[in-house]
């Protein structure tokens, strides 16, 4: 009896829980902090970035940075440190809702797939192979380029193109679940099919779902920074870190004016480091080594 | 291995079919007559409505979509991949001399990603949690976390306007006799900024593969048996752990050509992803459509090719049906 008890012991009593081990990684909770403040920034821009970031005061153009104006101005006499805190929310809103999107059409799809198997899985498992034959990127430039560059426009390709790694992700882990126990009990408790994969599949793979999704948010921060910096992206003057950096390809700007694209393009930088370091920590405590 | 090939090849083929039908339907959304799109516009210009209207019947585009497809498919099977709608180039010969351009730059990256990232993944594994491995694993979040076209902007500002050491655009000296080193330190940078993030992603991959293999009973044997750590290492560890970096360089090539969409346009290299970004500022989903097949097969065939590499060198995949790594 004393033998067996510790083998009746569910898993997650041994051990520290996944909350835990990633309060130990230290570089996941420097993430997580600073990733809040940048949120935080985000919320108070108005306060937090002390000028209006439309506002062109023509008589400081191209300044230098100074006590009034923290990272200078630019070219058209816009204050920089403001529209870096406020591009924070085009970033941040574009990120987090095409990663809400993503997520959500590759987990519908990669439960389906793995549950049902078949022939409806090969067709799946297809399609995620031609989506990751084309690169995202290419994607959304050939989706752009037919409805034209707006903020809707990049959150909505950009959302709808990114499941594909997810939907495998998820694939793998239903094809697992669906032969456990609790599966057959829910099935002969009389749910049916869609009930047994909202309520007893998909709430089983929370974990890598999660570390799936925050790599897809620094990818979806990447992509609307590479998308704005071509000029394909979010279209000014809506401030965007990588639109600052596209204003910065001229000569003059790259050479003389340094404070106009260094600030965005280490607040890009920055951010998705953030973002990755949480993505590391959360995929070490909540187990998953294949990711 | 005869069964594993025919099965991989037939797998290919949806995929294939999936492509063409992804850069079919940019064609079939985009605004404006499709005919456009699909006659040499310097011929659509001289013919009569009755001719152009013949042809139109001619190319299915009175028809339905899917017959429209198969029509567009036919052409395509053929090389025509039709004309551009703002250039009114032919896509097939704009494509074709981009290509090389846009394979230069990649080639080179590649060739600089394998080079440092490899060996130094593997001084990382060998040497892990000494303060080598983890200065080398910040670097490689640092550079993947790092946008290319701000690397590239740091580097043209660095290397091209306070150093004064490199050309910053373009592939060669203009008004100058095309010359090999000309052109070799025109490609430096570019393909230095490109070939970071592989570099990071490749040590990466080869680190935790390393790790894995170093941890396996077969290299405790190996030790026990008295080997030199020379031998374990290249015959034991390094032959096991570069097996999965195969599977590794085939999923590269995505990313490559993401990174070299961005640092093309960074630094003027007249390649694909540098006509790419013109044709979308444009609004020219013929174009797009080009470069979206050409680069969606590429990428098909490299993984194609991996898989198979990866089939030959590992005997268990063909028995066991092995999950892809995710990058």
């Amino acid at each position: 009896m004393d033998l067996s008890r510790d083998e009746q012991r569910p898993a997650r009593h041994r051990g520290p829980g996944p909350w835990a081990r990633f309060l130990r990684h230290r570089l996941a909770c420097g993430g997580a902090i600073f990733l809040g403040i940048i949120i935080l920034a985000a919320l108070l821009a108005p306060w937090v970035g002390r000028h209006d970031p439309f506002h062109t005061e023509l008589e400081h153009l191209n300044q230098a940075p100074d006590a009034v104006h923290w990272l200078g101005t630019d070219l058209i006499g816009r204050d920089v440190w403001s529209r870096v805190i406020h591009g924070s929310r085009t970033s941040l809103t574009v990120g987090i809702l095409a990663v809400v999107l993503s997520t959500l059409i590759g987990s519908l799809l990669g439960a389906l797939a793995g549950y049902s198997g078949g022939a409806i899985d090969q067709a799946v498992m297809r399609a995620t192979e031609v989506m990751m034959s084309i690169p995202v990127l290419l994607m959304v430039m050939l989706f752009v380029s037919l409805l034209g560059p707006s903020l809707a426009s990049v959150t909505l390709v950009i959302g709808l193109l990114g499941w594909s790694s997810t939907c495998r992700v998820v694939r793998g882990e239903v094809l697992v679940l669906r032969e456990k126990d609790f599966i057959l009990a829910a099935r002969s408790l009389g749910n049916g099919h869609a009930r047994v994969i909202l309520r007893h599949i998909l709430p089983n793979t929370v974990g890598p779902l999660s570390v799936i999704a925050t790599f897809g948010f620094a990818n979806a921060i990447l992509l609307e920074a590479a998308l704005s910096f071509l000029g394909l992206g979010v279209p000014p003057p809506t401030p965007s870190w990588g639109g600052m950096l596209n204003e910065a390809q001229s000569p003059t700007v790259l050479a003389g004016m340094p404070w106009l694209w260094m600030a965005p393009g280490a607040a890009i930088a920055v951010t998705v480091l953030a973002v990755n370091f949480i993505g590391d920590g959360l995929r070490d405590s909540a187990d998953v080594r294949s990711l | 291995m005869g069964r594993y090939l025919l099965r991989r090849l037939l797998i290919a083929i949806p995929v294939l079919l999936g492509i063409t039908f992804v850069a079919f339907t940019a064609l079939a959304l985009a605004p404006g007559d499709p005919i456009l799109a699909r006659i040499d516009p310097s011929i659509l210009a001289q013919q009569s409505p009755e001719w152009i209207e013949e042809r139109r019947r001619e190319l299915g585009l009175d028809k339905p979509i899917p017959v429209q497809y198969v029509k567009w498919l036919s052409g395509l099977v053929q090389g025509d991949l039709g004309y551009s709608v703002a250039t009114r180039r032919s896509v097939g010969d704009e494509l074709r001399t981009r290509l090389p351009v846009s394979l230069k730059l990649m080639g080179a990256a590649l060739l600089f990603g394998i080079v440092i990232g490899i060996p130094f993944g593997a001084l990382a594994a060998l040497k892990q949690h000494s303060r080598l491995d983890y200065a080398l694993s910040s670097l490689t979040m640092l550079l993947i976390s790092t946008p290319t076209f701000f690397l590239g902007l740091l580097a043209i500002y660095l290397f091209g306007v306070h150093l004064r050491l490199l050309p910053t655009g373009g592939m060669a000296t203009l008004g100058t006799v095309p010359n090999l080193a000309d052109q070799v330190r025109h490609l430096v940078l570019p393909a230095t900024v490109l070939g970071l993030r592989n570099a990071a992603l490749l040590m990466r991959h080869t680190r935790s593969s390393l790790l894995e293999v170093l941890r396996e009973d077969h290299v405790t044997t190996a030790r026990g048996k008295g080997l030199s750590q020379r031998v374990v290492f290249l015959r034991h560890v390094l032959r096991n752990a570069l097996i999965p970096i195969i599977s590794v360089l085939g999923f590269l090539l995505p990313e490559l050509v993401v990174g070299a969409v961005i640092t093309e346009q960074v630094f003027a290299w007249p390649g694909m992803g540098f006509m790419a970004v013109r044709a979308a500022a444009d609004r020219d989903p013929s174009m797009l459509m080009g470069v979206v097949l050409v680069v969606g097969i590429g990428v098909l065939l490299s993984s194609l090719l991996a898989d198979i590499g990866y089939a030959i060198a590992d005997p268990r995949v063909r028995f066991t049906r092995k999950q892809r790594t995710w990058i």
